[in-house]
């Protein structure tokens, strides 16, 4: 009732324009039997304030230190960005199919597919998918569509184990197979020796920096073999050079959107121009109105399902809009200096913190070169990682059920947000290792 | 005077400008060499500005915007209703908002329990047995639905049941995410009065038929009143029963589909459950199945599952959203929200009937279907709408569904008052007295945004999708 916009009189009005005496009339339509009898049983009604002492009274103290990245990054978010992204206009505006009264948000759209080219080094990008590991779905399905005979999808094992269970998922009722490449135990680079380029290949897919947080070779891949790259830390691309890809697709969660248990945030898509025809998702174009206005609007919807039914490049919707905008304010803020600053700051942090953990006697697994994630090899220090997370330090995300080889490692990520309390952080780790 | 478009940001780009920074420099850490070479493009074309003019390029832009917030968005089957802002305090919270799901289980506990009342909740308004919160939109968990229609049919050895069979009348997403899973799509044409008849669906009824696709209430507003007697048939010849739950906001303590023949089923909670839709989300789709489905849902342990369909555990801020939407109005709170829904919808049909045709007579529920079929002077659907535009309200969806010519469908929601509800239908009679008064007042609308008809003909030709400095 707290919601609604009908009193009791006005409610009699109305029916009385209807032309019938009671509400229920109107769901005479429904068979009697298949009618509900009793009341729902949720809990309610409350009033906002109690529910507030509710959500309240529920929640639990969380981590002093969190070290886990694993796809998910805590980067700072400018006060500007929640200030603005909360209007009104962003929050309760629908998907702007009707141009005249959304320019704001395909603008906003056009400035966030720009925003993504600039990033990857790509042609043209759409405007968001749902999230990073739904994007790389859409990226091997699109790969089947410009080969269509090709049958094998070869996927490195250090792409993000949740998002190669998602692909898997996709591909399941698909006529393709995928094959995994293992990873160099030395560099903890992907091993794209056995690939040789055959028609038999949809695609490959590696992820950079790698679940491992080492950064891939992308050159390694041999030439003509359709290459989708995978980013899971966007940050890094303020200062790594792009991927050479067919396809770059990744998470924009750490360019301004906060981690909210994994979601939302926003994939993107980003790929060369010839492929435009065949790219899933939403996109926006500029072109102009009929007094030659620079005006913007969606564009190619006939690749989508609301025209194209079945034969549309992918069934998605809703998308993930109001995400794309919180990347789009944040990049506009940060400016390629703020960003590459952040980005710095973040490796920097990384780099101080595992030389202190190898003095400490956990040294780095991998010698390939990282961003601001590593594996680090504590097995020479067991319960550190546990009497840490006694007093809410989390060293990293434990990698022994996700690769049980890696049993005693941890993916340790760093970020800006780390970056000033470098000295507290290591001596916490120091007083507890000198004890284990 | 026309407020003019504002152009992308990236106009502003003054190489001479600092970006912003949030944390000091230290110089002894600065010192370490980074292990890698800096890419050399510098990351080419960033805008680069000052604080002021971020704030104001993007307010000017949102102000371009038509929003809940400034009036009734009468689009139908998109259930444009209020947001509420406790919602969005609660979603904002830190506590709940900054969490990561690789966390070990005891720092989420708190996390976890609202995932699971929510899911007990949605069973309990649904009536289904189980139901899976991953889902990332409405579109999204049609696929998963439809997966796992794949996956429950191959595990009873029958990868021949190959056929989907879609109303004319279904979102085009149905098709779409049936398609994804290798299904045959056959399109079930709708009786005169826009509904279902099982006795037109009979000669598609074999046994290749893997499920149906209905979306109940439909999209003309109608409950199918042959739903359970279509659901048995399609059961009889082994087939599952899928409902497109994007209209639930008619039946909520009204009707639960997963007593009355549905197998499976997707919510929206960005349109029920009121989490806002963003500009085109995000959004967040849970599906709600019976027993015999459970084994293959994305969190099934067994092999037959499907296995996750999107990374971490689901859309997180919209889940706390609806939590807090269903403890705000209870049970019979929700039930209000659904008997309101539909007088809102019924006014407006009473008194729009009129002024316009209904496509079709059937009863409507949360939604009604209007054509354009005797509009004078050739004035078309799309020309009402652009022209409503200049009476102050957002056009209702136009030309869905597809299988209604010139469709101009309207659906209120509960959350509007009457008043409201008057000055639209006045709008609306007023733009329908000037399609004989006035034709080319409509067909050239509007006149008072801030870009007139764009040309969308031209951006489908040049393919502008991305801003470039002038130079290149």
């Amino acid at each position: 009732m707290r919601y609604s916009g009908l009193t009791p009189t006005t409610q009699r009005e109305m029916l009385q324009a209807i032309g019938v005496e009671r509400q229920e009339s109107l769901f005479a339509s429904i068979p009697e039997t298949c009618r509900m009898k009793r009341p729902l049983d949720v809990y309610g009604p409350l009033p906002e304030s109690a529910l507030l002492d509710r959500l309240d009274g529920m929640k639990v103290p969380p981590p002093r230190v969190s070290l886990v990245g694993a796809g998910l990054y805590s980067h700072y978010i400018p006060s500007v960005v929640d200030s603005l992204v909360n209007r009104s206009e962003w929050v309760t505006s629908y998907t702007p199919y009707q141009p005249e009264v959304s320019q704001g948000t395909l603008v906003m759209y056009y400035e966030f597919q720009t925003y993504v080219c600039q990033l990857t080094g790509q042609e043209i990008a759409n405007g968001g998918l749902y999230d990073g590991s739904t994007a790389l779905a859409e990226a091997v399905l699109m790969a089947k569509r410009v080969r269509p005979k090709a049958k094998f999808v070869y996927v490195s094992e250090s792409v993000h184990p949740e998002y190669r269970a998602v692909l898997a998922t996709y591909l399941r009722f698909q006529d393709m197979e995928i094959r995994v490449l293992p990873w160099d135990r030395a560099s903890g680079r992907t091993d794209f020796t056995a690939l040789t380029n055959s028609p038999d290949i949809v695609a490959v897919v590696a992820q950079t920096p790698n679940f491992f947080g080492v950064i891939e070779d992308f050159a390694a891949i041999p030439e003509g073999v359709f290459r989708i790259a995978v980013v899971n830390e966007a940050q890094s691309l303020a200062l790594l050079t792009p991927p050479a890809a067919d396809i770059t697709v990744g998470e924009m969660q750490s360019l301004g959107i906060p981690i909210q248990l994994g979601g939302p945030t926003a994939g993107f898509f980003a790929t060369r121009k010839e492929f435009v025809r065949q790219m899933p998702g939403r996109l926006v174009g500029r072109s102009l109105d009929r007094h030659g206005s620079e005006a913007y609007c969606i564009t190619l919807a006939t690749r989508e399902q609301f025209i194209r039914r079945e034969k549309a490049t992918s069934n998605i919707c809703t998308a993930s809009g109001l995400m794309c905008l919180r990347s789009a304010v944040y990049l506009s803020l940060m400016g390629r200096k703020g960003l590459q600053d952040v980005a710095r700051k973040s490796a920097r942090a990384a780099l101080a913190f595992r030389s202190a953990l190898a003095e400490l006697g956990m040294p780095t697994k991998f010698g390939g070169p990282s961003f601001n994630e590593f594996v680090v090899d504590a097995r020479r220090r067991p319960g550190v990682y546990e009497a840490l997370e006694k007093r809410g330090f989390l060293l990293g995300l434990p990698l022994g059920p996700l690769y049980p080889e890696l049993e005693g490692h941890y993916l340790v990520a760093l970020t800006e947000i780390h970056y000033p309390k470098m000295a507290e952080l290591i001596g916490e780790v120091k007083s507890l290792a000198h004890h284990s | 005077m026309r407020t003019i478009v504002e152009s992308p940001i990236f106009t502003r780009a003054t190489e001479d400008k600092p970006g912003f920074s949030a944390i000091a420099d230290d110089p002894a850490l600065d010192r370490l060499p980074l292990p890698f070479p800096e890419r050399t493009d510098g990351v080419g074309g960033f805008a680069q500005t000052t604080e002021i003019e971020v704030i104001r390029h993007y307010t000017r832009l949102s102000t371009l915007n038509y929003d809940i917030d400034r009036g009734l968005y009468p689009l139908g089957s998109c259930t444009m209703k209020h947001n509420p802002r406790l919602n969005e305090k609660v979603a904002a919270d830190p506590a709940w908002r900054d969490a990561h799901p690789l966390w070990p289980s005891r720092w989420l506990s708190a996390h976890h329990r609202i995932m699971d009342e929510l899911r007990r909740d949605l069973a309990e308004i649904s009536g289904f047995d189980e139901v899976s919160l991953l889902p990332a939109a409405g579109a999204h968990g049609e696929l998963t639905a439809v997966f796992m229609i794949r996956a429950y049919h191959l595990s009873r050895g029958r990868p021949d049941k190959d056929v989907f069979l879609i109303p004319d009348s279904a979102h085009g997403t149905n098709p779409a995410s049936a398609a994804m899973a290798g299904f045959r799509c056959i399109q079930v044409k709708s009786g005169k009065d826009g509904t279902l008849r099982l006795a037109d669906l009979e000669k598609h009824l074999d046994d290749r038929v893997a499920a149906i696709m209905i979306t109940n209430p439909n999209t003309v507003g109608a409950y199918e009143p042959e739903f359970s007697a279509i659901a048995d048939a399609v059961h009889r010849v082994g087939g599952l029963v899928y409902m497109d739950g994007a209209n639930f906001n008619a039946i909520m303590g009204i009707f639960q589909p997963g007593k009355i023949g549905a197998d499976i089923m997707h919510f929206n909670l960005h349109k029920t459950f009121t989490t806002p839709h963003g500009g085109g989300g995000p959004g967040s789709g849970p599906i709600g199945f019976n027993r015999s489905l459970a084994a293959f849902a994305p969190e099934a342990p067994s092999p037959e599952g499907i296995g996750p369909v999107k990374a971490y555990l689901g859309q997180w801020g919209m889940f706390i959203r609806a939590w807090t939407y269903i403890r705000s109005l209870g049970g019979v709170g929700l039930r209000e929200v659904s008997e309101e829904a539909v007088i809102n919808a019924n006014y407006l049909r009473a008194r729009l009937s009129g002024t316009l045709n209904l496509a079709f007579e059937c009863p409507s529920l949360h939604e009604v279907v209007f054509t354009d079929r005797g509009l004078p002077n050739g004035v078309t659907t799309g020309d009402l709408g652009k022209r409503l535009i200049d009476h102050g309200f957002h056009p209702p969806t136009v030309y869905f569904p597809i299988h209604v010519q010139g469709a101009l469908m309207i659906e209120p929601t509960e959350t509007e008052t009457k008043d409201e509800l008057d000055r639209f239908i006045a709008a609306l009679q007023a733009v329908v007295a000037e399609a004989a008064s006035d034709p080319e007042k409509l067909k050239s609308a509007p006149h008072t945004t801030p870009v007139s008809r764009v040309d969308e003909v031209r951006a489908a030709r040049t393919l502008d999708l991305r801003w470039m400095p002038v130079s290149e």
